[in-house]
């Protein structure tokens, strides 16, 4: 029977890159007693949330037909795909890797862990992988996803929301909540945390962190890496919420955001190439303040349940280039790119 | 006695205003007396000045040494008074008045007096700069007022006034040297053309004045305006409408009437620093000749500016919006 490793996310942990680099060496991982499936419309298998999460994205054609049985049983669509996927690949040898962020997703629907438990049941072994992030670091990370796509609202009233509802774009930003939530269907010992920050120190990178999980012999160099432009990097903070305060409520524009990194590029170096921010010093001690005693509790979970894994604090304050730092010179340098007009959309 | 009046300017202290009055109103200042004569074609006497500092080429003519020798001797024997006016002839840099030959030129003159006016040196600087940016790259304006405080000097022009005295002194005594405050005289009941007037022996009703001083020249640009509009546009010229949408976006941020300066606070306190002891000298030098004359320290209404460091995260998202549409 087959071991099942689900990982489960969090948003903005690298997990797109994950997913698009397991999908692209599949055949090479099932040489080596991986098996990612190539299930629905993405690389990933979001298909396998639908039994709770509304995915209407996902076409009809991609779940097929069901079976007279499960007619019969009443099952959806979803759920007949569901089962038929775990009757599929659960008696097979080796381990089977799913990925998919929406299953830690609170709002405005979420996965029923217990219904998710039992339904995986026939697998020999399961445990469920998710990579926390320091609020700071998470919070602003979701707010840039949305404004990439050009769905994000305005910044101040989305961190307000965050910090009063621990909640940001319907996703737990109190990590401790994902994990009460996944206790409803799995035990302790069936949970993986990771850091994020720590995924990205490991001498392989995060994909060698999952392929040891896994037990694999393989090495992040036995991969095909991504091309950069698949790698989904992240934008600057500060030259999105810019492009974003720019056009907001109409779209950013990839040009203007791109203006104001070329801008960005040249403050950064007169301020000692600090990473930008797009938080004032004020929102990042709150950040800090407000998810503190949450962050306790994790860290007594952790200690409890995988002595050895931290939460990561967030980057100290004066390594970052906050919006105050700007100077006039640097808000001449980044008003210049629009005044001159320096900012085509569509390039 | 014959009398020849010389006004050195300073630029930026409403000379183009007092030339296009006296220009206009040559035949009333002959009926009193003085003669403002055409000399060249510019309503100042900036040709006079080629003699010595260069020029435009519109302001050349065939001997300007011999136009001076001609005013002396057309004038010099009789009783009338000649003012001629050029700020030019306040140039230190590139080129400058040789006042000792200055001097000797105008020997015909019973009497010959210099006069000058000055302003606090930051709205001396901000005028020059307003001044350069008309349709000219200016360059960034830190290295400008940098500039300005080390050398002492912006465009050529002296911001310490002890070396523009020096200067006058090396061709005039201290007692042929006669100094005007323009911020006192702009605030003075008849106005700086009422305060020259009076300087050169003119005695006009206050209506007659009123209607002189009306229709001043060269209405600046709003300065900070302008200055955020030079900064992002240099190293080419700023568009007026670039300016004009500027302004726009900090009068959306000011309340009504509020007046801007191209100073964040800190470079005026730096202006306050260099200049107000070397002013104090400059008085101290000229009270034994002039022991009413005060030179006011920063602007009258400085308090009040609206400063360039005063701009915030709002104006600047603002702009960045309004510049976008």
């Amino acid at each position: 029977m087959a071991r099942l490793l689900l990982h489960i996310g969090a948003y903005t942990t690298a997990i797109s890159y994950l997913q698009k680099l397991f999908h692209g060496n599949r055949q090479l991982l099932a040489e080596h007693g991986i098996l990612y499936p190539d299930v629905g419309p993405n690389p990933a298998h979001h298909i396998l949330v639908t039994p709770w999460i509304d995915t209407p994205a996902i076409g009809a054609h991609h779940y097929g037909s069901r079976s007279l049985v499960d007619r019969l049983l009443g099952k959806n669509p979803h759920e007949a795909f569901f089962d038929r996927f775990v009757r599929q690949h659960a008696h097979r040898k080796g381990t089977v890797l799913l990925s998919a962020e929406v299953f830690s997703r609170a709002k405005p629907q979420h996965v029923d862990m217990r219904d998710l438990a039992h339904r995986l049941a026939p697998f020999e072994d399961v445990r469920i992988v998710y990579t926390v992030r320091h609020q700071a670091d998470y919070i602003q990370s979701i707010w840039l996803q949305l404004a990439v796509i050009g769905k994000a609202p305005r910044f101040e009233p989305f961190l307000e929301a965050a910090l009063a509802q621990h909640l940001a774009s319907g996703l737990w930003v109190d990590h401790g909540k994902v994990i009460d939530h996944v206790l409803t269907g799995f035990s302790p010992d069936q949970l993986v945390i990771l850091d994020h920050e720590a995924t990205r120190c490991h001498p392989d990178g995060v994909a060698g962190l999952f392929l040891d999980l896994m037990g694999s012999p393989l090495r992040f160099a036995d991969l095909q890496d991504l091309e950069p432009r698949e790698a989904d990097v992240s934008p600057d903070p500060l030259a999105t919420w810019l492009a974003h305060s720019t056009r907001w409520p109409s779209p950013s524009g990839a040009g203007l955001v791109r203006a104001f990194q070329t801008s960005l590029d040249h403050i950064r170096e007169r301020h000692g190439r600090k990473r930008t921010t797009l938080y004032s010093r004020a929102q990042y001690r709150q950040i800090e303040e407000t998810f503190a005693a949450d962050n306790d509790k994790l860290a007594g979970w952790l200690q409890a349940n995988q002595p050895g894994t931290t939460l990561s604090p967030p980057a100290a304050p004066d390594t970052l280039l906050f919006r105050e730092d700007l100077t006039i010179a640097d808000w001449i340098g980044l008003t210049r790119q629009v005044a001159m007009g320096r900012a085509k959309d569509g390039d | 006695m014959s009398r020849l009046i010389i006004h050195v300017g300073t630029h930026k202290t409403a000379t183009t205003h007092i030339q296009d009055s006296f220009h206009r109103n040559r035949t009333l200042l002959r009926q009193h007396g003085v003669i403002y004569p055409q000399i060249g074609v510019a309503h100042g006497q900036h040709s006079l000045a080629t003699a010595w500092v260069n020029l435009p080429a519109q302001y050349s003519i065939a001997d300007p040494r011999q136009a001076w020798r001609d005013l002396a001797a057309a004038y010099g024997g009789g009783d009338q008074t000649v003012f001629v006016s050029s700020e030019e002839l306040s140039r230190l840099q590139p080129t400058c008045v040789d006042m000792a030959d200055l001097a000797r030129l105008t020997q015909g003159f019973d009497d010959v007096r210099i006069i000058c006016t000055l302003r606090n040196q930051a709205g001396f600087v901000q005028s020059i700069y307003q001044e350069l940016s008309r349709g000219f790259v200016v360059g960034p304006w830190g290295a400008m007022f940098h500039r300005a405080l080390e050398g002492s000097l912006i465009a050529g022009f002296a911001v310490d006034y002890n070396l523009l005295y020096d200067h006058l002194l090396t061709g005039f005594r201290a007692d042929q040297i006669r100094f005007v405050s323009y911020d006192a005289a702009v605030r003075s009941e008849r106005g700086i053309l009422g305060v020259f007037l009076q300087e050169i022996g003119v005695t006009l009703d206050d209506d007659h004045v009123a209607r002189l001083n009306a229709g001043r020249a060269n209405v600046s640009l709003p300065p900070l305006a302008n200055l955020l509009a030079n900064e992002m546009s240099h190293p080419q010229v700023a568009q007026p409408q670039l300016v004009q949408r500027l302004c726009d976006c900090i009068a959306e941020c000011l309340p009504p009437g509020t007046r801007t300066t191209i100073f964040s606070r800190p470079e005026m306190n730096r202006l306050r620093e260099t200049f107000v002891p070397l002013n104090r000298r400059l008085l101290e030098r000229i009270r034994p000749f002039q022991p009413e004359f005060e030179l006011a320290e920063t602007p009258e209404n400085a308090p009040r500016l609206f400063y360039r460091n005063q701009l915030g995260e709002d104006f600047w998202l603002g702009t960045l919006r309004h510049l976008s549409r």
